[in-house]
């Protein structure tokens, strides 16, 4: 195929010096032409539409906006990691006090197959799937006092101050949830693709654990040890209180407190929350924002609900291909930035929810295996 | 090789091709805004496996090429919902299409890189010329007599072929379709 192109970039040549000799005869090309009719009708469409060509050369508008679209953004970013160099440096320093103080249990080795859709429990290094099988294989390798129902992970409280604390990480996968209950009573539910690491039992005079993800605290109070959630390289501080996390990979976070108080926190910035406000981190390196939240939309996941206020459509459509694990494709941006509210069960298939965003007549879906194709009616 | 060299010859390229791949990928997908957006795709491509030392014929095969897919990508999409392309269907799959609309598109691109380094007037015969009109049209439309269009657009001729021999060494045509 490639001889054939290199070919046809030659013909072109051939008959782009054609044109310009109307009246002359050319040898080889001309009896090329005579023994290839298929050949000679090309040339003569070619020669009968040249009216229809644009002969403009290309601006230089044309190349500005490319560099604009697709070279610059990267550039912009490169100056940005200069500018930001000194607080970079705090920051990875940072980080790597966090990973060494962390580092005991970070990526499990060994990964149980059977594990498939389930959570998963990891301690040291071995990977345990929460159903009651795994659990029992846990429970009879460690010391340590726990529950298992359904959708609830429960660590007794009055495990003995003999037992050694050791660092557990939760990954809950796609299209699943979980509860947890830590050894200090403080009850977290974790939401989809969300992993929690916290150490079994709490010792110290601190109560830390890390997340990614989203999850809902409902911190034990403990005057005496403050409850400390890290994600990213921010923290929230608390004592006794109900909030919820949201802080998903490459998103901006969203700390939102229901009831109590508490303060978050990261390199540059440190702010106290009053209930029914939330504190958004796009970036280490920018300031925290804080604003009145709405505490039914940040809590719907609870009820297994999704709810989605005047929210893009890309959003939205992002929220969903993340639950039902689906790629989404716009037909163009503006579509993406359609502003729509809407509530319903989480449940569902993919297909009932993107049919109550079709009856309202501004747009329409066409699903083909997993891509879900959006398209404007407008 | 620096970045900004790279880029700068990234640049070049861009000005010379970029309207021959946009009017290659809107005979495909018939809609310019479409076809823009394509083959800014495909330039985007192209940039992430730019080396300046890859030849023309290389470059403009991977474009072409590129720009082809990206098309029919698109064309895969639209599918489903719109109907239009339909009759079209089996002809724009085929390499034939593909390698005369290569043919079609290099074509107006050497005349229109040619053409445009042309003295101003010369430029304006030679276009017309190209585009059928007669010699008493051309005549007419430039407000100048019959006899200086003819001079003027055999200058102009001659220069073009010079201009594309010389940017071009023509190898010795291949047979097509053995």
């Amino acid at each position: 195929m490639k001889q054939k192109i290199y070919e046809r970039l030659d013909l072109g040549k051939q008959f782009a010096k054609r044109l310009t000799e109307r009246d002359a005869v050319h040898d080889e090309l001309d009896q090329q032409l005579e023994e290839d009719p298929d050949l000679k009708e090309l040339y003569h469409d070619i020669a009968a539409n040249l009216h229809t060509v644009d002969w403009k050369p290309t601006g230089r508008q044309e190349w500005l906006d490319f560099q604009k679209k697709y070279l610059f953004r990267r550039q912009r970013r490169r100056n940005l990691i200069l500018r930001y160099a000194a607080v970079a440096c705090v920051l990875v320093s940072a980080v790597v006090v966090w990973s060494l103080y962390f580092s005991r249990q970070e990526e499990p080795a060994v990964v149980m197959s059977a594990a498939g859709n389930l959570p998963t429990l990891s301690v040291n290094d071995q990977v345990f799937a929460l159903d009651s099988g795994g659990i029992k294989r846990l429970l009879q390798q460690k010391h340590v006092v726990m529950q298992q129902t359904d959708k609830e992970l429960v660590y007794l409280t009055d495990c003995g101050s003999s037992v050694v604390s050791e660092w557990h990480t939760i990954r809950v996968p796609r299209q699943a949830e979980f509860t947890l209950v830590l050894t200090d009573g403080s009850r977290v539910r974790l939401n989809t693709g969300t992993t929690l690491h916290y150490p079994v039992p709490f010792t110290g005079d601190t109560r830390e654990v890390r997340v990614e993800g989203e999850a809902f605290f409902e911190v034990a109070p403990d005057k005496d040890k403050p409850f400390i959630v890290h994600f990213e390289d921010n923290s929230v501080t608390v004592l006794g209180t109900e909030f919820n996390i949201s802080c998903y990979k490459e998103q901006p976070s969203h700390t939102t407190l229901v009831k109590g108080s508490v303060r978050l926190s990261n390199s540059l910035d440190a702010v106290v929350l009053l209930p029914g406000q939330e504190g958004i981190i796009s970036s280490s390196r920018e300031n925290i924002t804080v604003r009145e939240a709405d505490i039914n939309v940040v809590t719907a996941w609870l009820n297994n609900r999704f709810y989605f206020k005047e929210l893009p459509l890309s959003e939205i459509m992002k929220a969903l291909g993340e639950w039902y694990d689906v790629g989404v494709l716009f037909d163009n941006k503006s579509t993406g930035d359609m502003l729509f509210s809407i509530e319903t069960k989480r449940y569902e298939d993919i297909d009932s929810v993107l049919t109550i965003l079709e009856s309202t007549k501004k747009v329409k879906f066409t699903r083909k295996d997993n891509m879900i194709q959006v398209k404007s009616n407008l | 090789m620096t970045e900004s060299e790279k880029r700068k010859r990234f640049e070049s390229v861009y000005l010379d091709y970029f309207q021959a791949i946009h009017d290659f990928c809107n005979s495909f997908l018939k809609d310019g805004e479409l076809a823009r957006d394509v083959a800014q795709d495909a330039f985007f491509a192209l940039w992430n496996n730019f080396d300046p030392a890859y030849s023309e014929k290389e470059i403009l095969s991977f474009l072409y090429t590129t720009g082809r897919n990206k098309c029919f990508d698109q064309l895969r999409l639209q599918k489903v919902v719109e109907s239009k392309i339909k009759d079209l269907k089996d002809t724009i799959y085929s390499d034939t299409f593909f390698l005369d609309e290569v043919t079609r598109r290099e074509t107006y691109r050497i005349v229109r890189e040619s053409i445009n380094k042309l003295p101003e007037r010369s430029r304006q015969i030679a276009l017309l010329a190209l585009q059928g009109y007669s010699t008493q049209e051309i005549a007419d439309e430039l407000e100048v007599s019959i006899n200086t269009v003819k001079t003027l657009k055999k200058n102009a001729y001659s220069k073009l072929r010079e201009i594309i021999n010389n940017q071009y060494v023509i190898l010795i045509l291949l047979k097509y379709f053995i």
